[in-house]
């Protein structure tokens, strides 16, 4: 059992052992004929964290990777196989709907496509006032409107906004709409499944610091989810990073970047294409991610990994404390990995950016 | 790499329209910019831009009702923009090649990725059947899938999304064209895949000497790949220079606002540089410089008389900066 990660109060949110396996079997008369056994996509495979009040924690990683299906987990869109989710210490999973509906109010969300999430027909107004009447947050239908208007002003849009319906918005004034509607429940977690991954650099700056904000104003935690190493290392406090329905590693943002210790966390960094390494020549690692149907035994990472041994092709390692993060490693563990070549951050000052003008 | 002198490409003054029952609507307005041979130019912007339009321009696939409304386009001396169809589609795939976005809508799921490249082969360079085979098979190898003589044989679901641009990239390259237009050729792919297709694109424009017009939103895909870079905003070029100067000294003011926008790591982590407002929408664009609105150096000339590219650094920019007589006044850095 991997170490949980301690938080020094009591968590806001915390996520033990958490798995969700999707069947993906042939049908039952086929694997009858076949002698097929069931087959189980791990989407997510015995996960642990804790996010404390008041903090950004993210989870990073690719495609399949299991971090949007953690993220419907935690906010009880969906069931897990096995595992818990507590808010306050009070168990989510699996729970009814009934059950939920006080922390239902205190647990939103945001999703990537501002442009699927809105009901296309109604107006702003009605689509931000919903929550506030589900949840009888207000009474009456002036008290509901002064609350959509501070709700507006509160994302930077303008109360006359509400009038409107969201085909009349850009994305990141729709992504904003979003916000206001996940806000109007006053909650108190927001899990934000890639924010801002369908929205411009430019407008994805205004949410990121309208987000960081609203943190500060009204005290918010964020679970956010995104493949965007560069938004994650920008917004949180502590990132998960994970591979293939697993986390490989969790720790500060600032020691995840500057000292980075596992080897696909030091992939990843070392892989995306950024400002700094322009004009420079570099050698891209090979492979890719496998099919999560059929992941390799024993460290997930290791048909990639530079540092292999008959161990990591065996037996899959757990997350343990290493430093002040907590990595799954055998060759972390075993202290076989070289030490990092020049960090990032020591090739970035050898760059002027912005120096004399020629 | 070469000089302005024998240009490959030569977009002058191009304006893309739409016609609308509100009557007409400039998309792209005024964009003039050369190519050299072998050049990698990045061509970037919002969404909106007009930057994959000015790309599908050049290859003659812009979808009515946008269509070229001026200008021209000259490639290898030869003007194109007024090609009839059929002389257009012998040249697209020949002379220019085309890398898309997403994969699975270049390639056809109902032919084994080696029959969609013989055929391609055939059609621009006349080989015998078993010669364009040997020439399909020693692309795929060339463009890195593994167990190639295997792989050829296989429908593109078989293949992966890293592997199924490769296959593009194989098929763009089929008959050694000159230029190739790749939109967005990374954006559907994860990061460590992303890599190695940027990779691939250098190299094989290096071995080949192509010239690639590489459009994407990613300044990290831009920074890392491209000779020089094309700035686009609102459907006008703002700013061109070499990709050195954009990236760490852009002499547009929104230029400078995109790149301070942009969160890297190991950067300051706390409040991003804002461009306050959006960029306005096609037949909406304001008089004057079409950024003044958000521009927080604007000054009168800005209001009311578009700026041109001006020489300004390595490069240019359309600014009213770096006009002789106000660039003394007020320097911008």
């Amino acid at each position: 059992m991997a170490d949980r990660p301690s938080a020094t109060a009591e968590p806001l949110v915390e996520v033990a052992d958490l798995a969700r396996w999707f069947e993906v079997s042939p049908p039952f008369l086929d694997r009858l004929i076949e002698r097929g056994s069931r087959r189980w996509l791990k989407a997510v495979d015995g996960v642990d964290f804790a996010i404390r009040r008041g903090e950004t924690f993210s989870l990073v990683g690719e495609s399949g990777c299991g971090k949007s299906t953690i993220a419907r987990l935690v906010v009880g869109l969906d069931a897990p196989t096995r595992g818990s989710v507590r808010f306050e210490g009070t168990e989510i999973a699996g729970r009814s709907r009934d059950a939920l509906k006080r922390i239902r109010r205190r647990v939103q969300m945001i999703f990537q496509d501002p442009y699927a999430s809105l009901n296309p027909r109604w107006r702003v107004r009605d689509i931000i006032a919903e929550p506030i009447r589900a949840h009888r947050l207000a009474r009456g239908t002036a008290a509901i409107a002064e609350r959509v208007a501070e709700l507006l002003r509160q994302v930077k849009l303008t109360p006359a906004d509400g009038d409107k319906y969201p085909h009349e918005f850009s994305g990141g004034q729709r992504q904003r709409i979003s916000i206001a509607r996940a806000l109007a429940s006053a909650p108190d977690f927001l899990v934000c499944d890639e924010p801002t991954s369908a929205l411009d650099v430019s407008v994805q700056a205004q949410i990121l610091n309208l987000m960081k904000d609203l943190q500060r104003d009204l005290g918010l935690t964020y679970l956010f989810i995104s493949h965007n190493l560069a938004v994650v290392y920008h917004i949180s406090d502590r990132v998960g990073v994970m591979y293939l329905g697993r986390l490989v590693e969790l720790t500060s943002g600032e020691d995840l970047f500057r000292t980075p210790l596992h080897p696909y966390t030091r992939l990843l960094i070392e892989t995306i294409p950024d400002m700094a390494m322009s004009g420079r020549r570099r050698e891209p690692v090979g492979g890719e991610v496998p099919s999560p149907l059929d992941p390799p035994a024993g460290c997930a990472f290791h048909p990639r990994c530079p540092f292999a041994a008959a161990r990591c092709r065996r037996e899959a390692p757990a997350l343990r404390r290493h430093g002040a993060g907590l990595v799954a490693c055998h060759a972390v563990e075993e202290g076989r990995l070289p030490p990092l070549a020049g960090s990032r951050n020591d090739d970035r000052s050898a760059i002027p950016i912005g120096g004399a003008r020629a | 790499m070469a000089s302005e002198r024998s240009p490959l490409l030569q977009v002058e003054n191009l304006r893309i329209a739409f016609a609308t029952r509100r009557g007409e609507v400039t998309a792209v307005d005024g964009v003039s910019f050369a190519m050299a041979p072998g050049e990698v130019l990045g061509v970037v912007g919002e969404s909106g831009a007009g930057k994959s339009l000015t790309g599908a321009a050049i290859i003659g696939l812009l979808e009515p009702p946008g269509h070229i409304a001026g200008g021209r386009i000259v490639l290898g001396g030869r003007r194109i923009d007024n090609l009839p169809a059929p002389e257009m589609r012998r040249l697209r795939g020949k002379e220019i090649g085309a890398i898309f976005q997403d994969p699975l809508t270049s390639l056809n799921p109902l032919y084994t990725v080696g029959r969609q490249l013989v055929e391609t082969i055939q059609v621009h360079l006349g080989l015998g059947a078993a010669a364009a085979r040997q020439r399909a098979l020693d692309l795929l190898k060339e463009v890195g899938i593994p167990a190639a003589d295997r792989r050829i044989d296989h429908y593109p679901h078989q293949f992966s999304g890293g592997m199924r641009q490769r296959v593009v990239i194989a098929l763009a390259l089929c008959a050694n064209p000159r230029l190739i237009i790749a939109d967005e050729p990374t954006t559907a792919l994860d990061v460590s895949i992303q890599a190695q297709i940027i990779a691939l694109l250098k190299r094989l424009c290096r071995d080949h000497g192509m010239a690639v017009m590489l459009v994407t939103h990613d300044m990290g895909v831009i920074a890392e790949t491209a000779d020089r870079v094309a700035v686009m905003y609102a459907g006008r070029l703002v700013e061109i220079g070499p990709v050195r100067d954009i990236v760490r000294q852009p002499r547009h003011p929104y230029t400078a606002g995109l790149m301070g926008s942009i969160p890297t790591i190991g950067g300051r982590r706390d409040r991003l540089q804002q461009i306050d407002g959006a960029m306005p929408r096609p037949g909406a664009v304001p008089p004057g410089c079409a950024f003044h609105p958000r521009c927080r150096e604007r000054f009168a000339r800005c209001l009311d008389e578009r700026p041109n590219l001006l020489p300004a650094g390595g490069g240019a920019a359309a600014c009213w900066l770096h006009a002789p007589a106000e660039a003394a006044a007020v320097p911008h850095g």
